[in-house]
C-alpha cells in the first residue's frame, strides 16, 4: 500500500486550470461522498483526502501503486467535474510515499505557498482532514498523515521564524504603528485621500484596534461615501491643519502633484501635540509628505518604497529559515514513515513465514531425536512433510493477505493477522 | 543555612540572566518563561537568606558585598513587577544579566561582617541604605527603558524594522515612571541619611564626596522631571537625559569610593 498525492498548484497550473478543478464547500461534500459511498465500498481508493484552496487542489489517496493511484485520482476528478482528463492532466504532479509525505508537510509549513510561510494553509490542511474524517473518506493512515502534517506545520512556525514579519504593505503599517505607539486603542488614524492601498492600510489599523478613523478628502462626498462604508468620520479639506494636532497616524494617498505635509505646517503643529509621536505613511506617488518632515523630532515617515522594502526584508528573512523548516519536515517525515512501514504486509508475511518455519523446524528436530534408526530416505520424507505442512497451511492466508492489502481497509487484515499470530507490531504513530 | 539559600539564589539569578539573553537572541519563548521562573525563585531564596541573617546578626546591608546583593534583589523585584504589568521581556535582557553580574562581583569580595558600633545602630541607617539602593534600582530600570527607547527610535529612523524591541510609547512611559520614582526615593534616602547623621554626629550634612555627587544626581533627575512635566521635551532628548542621569548614579557610587576610600560612606572600610 502506498500514499499517493495527485494535484496541481499555483506554480504549475494557470488559474484557468485551477478553477476547473476547485471544489466549493458543497461540491467538496459531494466529492468526498463519491470517494467513500455510504454502502461502504471504495470505488477509487480505500482512503482519500481532498485539499482544495484557491492556490491548490490536491487529492491524497492510498493505492496499491503509484500508477494505480494516479489513474484513480484522474478518474475521480473526471467524474466529479465532468471534465475530460486531457484538460487538466498535463498540469498534475504526482508524489508517492516519502515524497508525498514531505510534500504535504511542506505545504502545511507554508513552504509551498504563494507567500512563503503564510499561516492560513495550516488551517486549511486541518479542515481538509476533518471533513474527510467526518464522512469516512479518510481512515487511519491518512488521518495520521494529516495529523503529522499539522504538527510539522505548527513546529515550523514556533521553532523557526518562517511565519514572522509582515508580508503585506498594510501589515507593515500596523507593525510599525505598534512599534511606535504600542497599544493602538488610543491612536487616531487619519486617512488623507482615498487610494485603494491606503484604504487597506486604514482598515488593517482599525482591525488591530486603532481608536478612531477619520477620512479627509478634497471632495467631501467621496470622503462621506467611503466613511460610511468603513465606519469612519468624514472631514472636509479645511480641517487639514487642525488634524495635525490630534492625528497620530496619517496615511496620505492623494493625487496632489506636490507635498501636502511640509516641515512648516507639521512643525507648527508639533508643540500643540506636546511631542506625542506622529507617524506618516505616504502611499501617494508623487509623494504627499515632504521627506524633510522626517527630520522633525518625534515624526516618523515611511513612504511606499520603505514599506515595500520592509515586506521584501521579511520575505528574505523567511527564505533564510527554509533550511531549518526542511530539517523539521525531514524529522517528522522519518517518524511518520517508520510507523507507515510497520503497516506494510510484506514484512508481516516474512515474519509470519519465519515464525511458522521456526515451529516446524523445532518439532521436526524433536521427532527426529526420538526416531534414531532412520535411513536417509525416511529422514528426508519426514523433513519434506514438515515443510509441506507449514507451506500449505500458510499458502492461502498469505495469498489472501496480499490481495486484501490493496483493497478497502487492507491494513486491518494486517492488524488481525499480527494479533492472531502474536507477531509484534511496532507501535502506533506518535 | 542563609549562605546556602543565598548561593542557590545567586545561581538562579545567573541562570535567569543567561536565559533572558539566549531566549531573546534566538527568540524562544519557552526560555523566556523559564527565565522569569528562575528570577522569581532567586528573589524568594534571597529574601529567605536575608531574613534569616537579619534575625541572627541584625541589619544585613553594611558591607559592599551586602549592598550589591540588596541592589540586585530590588532590581529583580522591580523588574518582575514591570514584566508582569507590561509583558515586555526585552528589558530583562538588559537588567537581569546586570543584576546577576552585580551579585557575582559582590560575592568575590570578602564576607567580613562585624557588629556595628552602637552609635551607628539606628533604624534611620537601615532606612537610609535600603531606600538609597531602591532608588538605584529604579534608576537602572529607567536607564534600561531609555536605552530600549533610543535603540527602537534609531531602528525606526533607519528603517530597520526587524529589531524585536518594545514600543516607543511604552518605553517612554516606563522610563518616566521609574525615573520619577527613583528621584523621590533618592530624596527620601538623603533625608533619612541626614536624620541619622544628625543623631550620630550632631550635624546633618558634612559635604563629603558622596553627598555632593548625590546632589548632582538629584539635579539631573530633577531637570528630567521638570522637562517632562513642564516643557514637553521629545522622547529622544528626554531618554538621553535619563542616560546621563544613570552615568551620574555610577559616578556617585564608584566615584565616591575612589575619592574618599575611607570616608563615611565607604562600604570597604569594614
Amino acid at each position: 500500500m502506498h500514499i499517493v498525492v495527485v494535484g496541481l498548484n499555483h506554480r504549475v497550473a494557470p488559474v484557468e486550470a485551477r478553477e476547473r478543478l476547485a471544489f466549493t464547500k458543497t461540491s467538496l461534500e459531494e466529492a468526498l461522498a463519491r470517494l467513500r459511498p455510504s454502502d461502504g465500498s471504495c470505488p477509487y481508493a480505500p482512503e482519500g483526502v481532498i485539499l482544495s484552496t484557491c492556490n491548490r487542489l490536491e487529492v491524497y489517496v492510498l493505492a496499491p501503486s503509484l500508477a494505480d493511484g494516479q489513474r484513480a485520482v484522474c478518474r475521480f476528478l473526471e467524474d466529479c467535474h465532468g471534465e475530460p482528463r486531457e484538460t487538466f492532466q498535463p498540469y498534475l504532479y504526482t508524489y508517492t510515499d516519502e515524497e508525498a509525505v514531505a510534500h504535504l508537510f511542506s505545504v502545511a509549513a507554508g513552504l509551498d505557498s504563494m507567500i512563503l510561510g503564510e499561516s492560513q494553509i495550516l488551517g486549511q490542511v486541518t479542515e481538509a482532514m476533518e471533513r474527510a474524517l467526518a464522512c469516512g473518506a479518510a481512515g487511519k493512515v491518512l488521518a495520521a498523515l494529516f495529523r503529522h502534517a499539522v504538527e510539522a506545520g505548527k513546529r515550523a512556525r514556533t521553532e523557526t521564524a518562517i511565519g514572522r514579519g509582515a508580508t503585506s504593505v498594510s501589515h507593515v503599517a500596523v507593525e510599525l504603528a505598534q512599534k511606535i505607539f504600542g497599544d493602538l486603542s488610543a491612536c487616531h488614524v487619519l486617512l488623507v485621500g482615498a487610494g485603494e492601498m491606503a484604504e487597506l492600510a486604514a482598515r488593517a489599523l482599525v482591525a488591530y484596534g486603532a481608536g478612531s478613523l477619520s477620512i479627509l478628502n478634497r471632495t467631501r462626498e467621496r470622503a462621506e461615501r467611503l466613511a460610511a462604508e468603513i465606519g469612519a468620520r468624514p472631514l472636509g479639506w479645511e480641517r487639514l491643519e487642525e488634524a495635525l494636532w490630534w492625528a497620530d497616524i496619517i496615511i496620505a494617498s492623494t493625487g496632489a502633484p506636490h507635498a501636502i505635509f511640509r516641515p512648516e505646517n507639521v512643525g507648527r503643529a508639533l508643540p500643540l501635540r506636546r511631542n506625542r509621536p506622529l507617524f506618516f505613511i505616504d502611499i501617494a506617488v508623487p509623494r504627499n509628505v515632504d521627506p524633510e518632515v522626517a527630520r522633525l523630532e518625534g515624526v516618523y515617515l515611511y513612504d511606499i518604497d520603505d514599506l515595500r522594502a520592509v515586506v521584501e526584508a521579511s520575505l528574505a528573512e523567511r527564505r533564510r529559515e527554509v533550511p531549518k523548516v526542511k530539517a523539521i519536515i525531514a524529522e517528522e517525515q522519518r517518524e511518520f514513515m517508520a510507523w507507515f512501514r510497520s503497516l506494510d504486509v510484506v514484512p508481516l508475511i516474512v515474519q509470519l513465514r519465519e515464525q511458522a518455519e521456526r515451529v516446524g523446524q523445532a518439532e521436526l528436530e524433536r521427532a527426529l531425536r526420538r526416531l534414531d534408526d532412520l535411513s536417509d530416505r525416511e529422514r528426508k520424507v519426514i523433513e519434506m512433510m514438515a515443510h509441506r505442512i507449514v507451506n500449505k497451511i500458510l499458502h492461502r492466508p498469505i495469498i489472501r493477505l496480499k490481495e486484501r492489502a490493496g483493497g478497502c481497509d487492507g491494513y486491518r487484515y494486517a492488524e488481525v493477522v499480527r494479533d492472531l499470530f502474536g507477531l509484534d507490531g511496532k507501535g502506533g504513530p506518535a | 543555612m542563609p549562605q546556602v539559600l543565598f548561593n542557590l539564589g545567586t545561581v538562579l539569578y545567573a541562570v535567569s540572566g543567561y536565559l533572558y539573553l539566549t531566549g531573546w537572541l534566538a527568540h524562544r519563548r519557552r526560555e523566556l518563561r523559564w527565565a522569569v521562573y528562575a528570577l522569581l525563585g532567586s528573589v524568594v531564596l534571597h529574601a529567605g537568606a536575608v531574613a534569616s541573617r537579619w534575625l541572627t546578626f541584625g541589619f544585613p546591608f553594611l558591607t559592599l558585598r551586602e549592598v550589591l546583593s540588596l541592589y540586585a534583589w530590588l532590581l529583580a523585584l522591580l523588574y518582575l513587577t514591570i514584566e508582569w504589568r507590561f509583558g515586555y521581556t526585552v528589558l530583562g535582557v538588559l537588567v537581569v544579566p546586570l543584576g546577576a553580574s552585580t551579585i557575582l562581583v559582590g560575592s568575590l569580595l570578602p564576607p567580613a561582617h562585624e557588629p556595628l558600633l552602637p552609635l551607628l545602630q539606628s533604624p534611620w541607617l537601615m532606612a537610609h541604605v535600603s531606600v538609597f539602593f531602591a532608588a538605584y534600582a529604579a534608576f537602572t530600570l529607567a536607564f534600561a527603558a531609555a536605552l530600549a527607547y533610543l535603540l527602537q527610535e534609531r531602528a525606526l529612523r533607519r528603517r530597520q524594522v526587524a529589531w524585536r524591541l518594545p514600543p516607543l510609547a511604552v518605553m517612554d512611559g516606563l522610563s518616566r515612571w521609574s525615573a520619577t520614582a527613583g528621584l523621590l526615593l533618592m530624596l527620601a534616602a538623603i533625608l533619612t541619611g541626614s536624620a541619622w547623621a544628625e543623631r550620630a554626629w550632631g550635624t546633618p550634612w558634612v559635604w563629603e564626596p558622596k553627598q555632593v555627587l548625590s546632589l548632582l544626581t538629584v539635579a539631573v533627575y530633577g531637570l528630567y522631571f521638570y522637562v517632562r512635566h513642564f516643557s514637553h521635551w521629545s522622547g529622544r532628548r528626554a531618554a538621553w537625559l535619563v542616560v546621563v542621569g544613570f552615568v551620574s548614579v555610577l559616578v556617585t557610587f564608584v566615584g565616591a569610593e575612589l575619592l574618599a576610600p575611607a570616608g563615611l560612606h565607604s562600604f570597604l572600610f569594614r
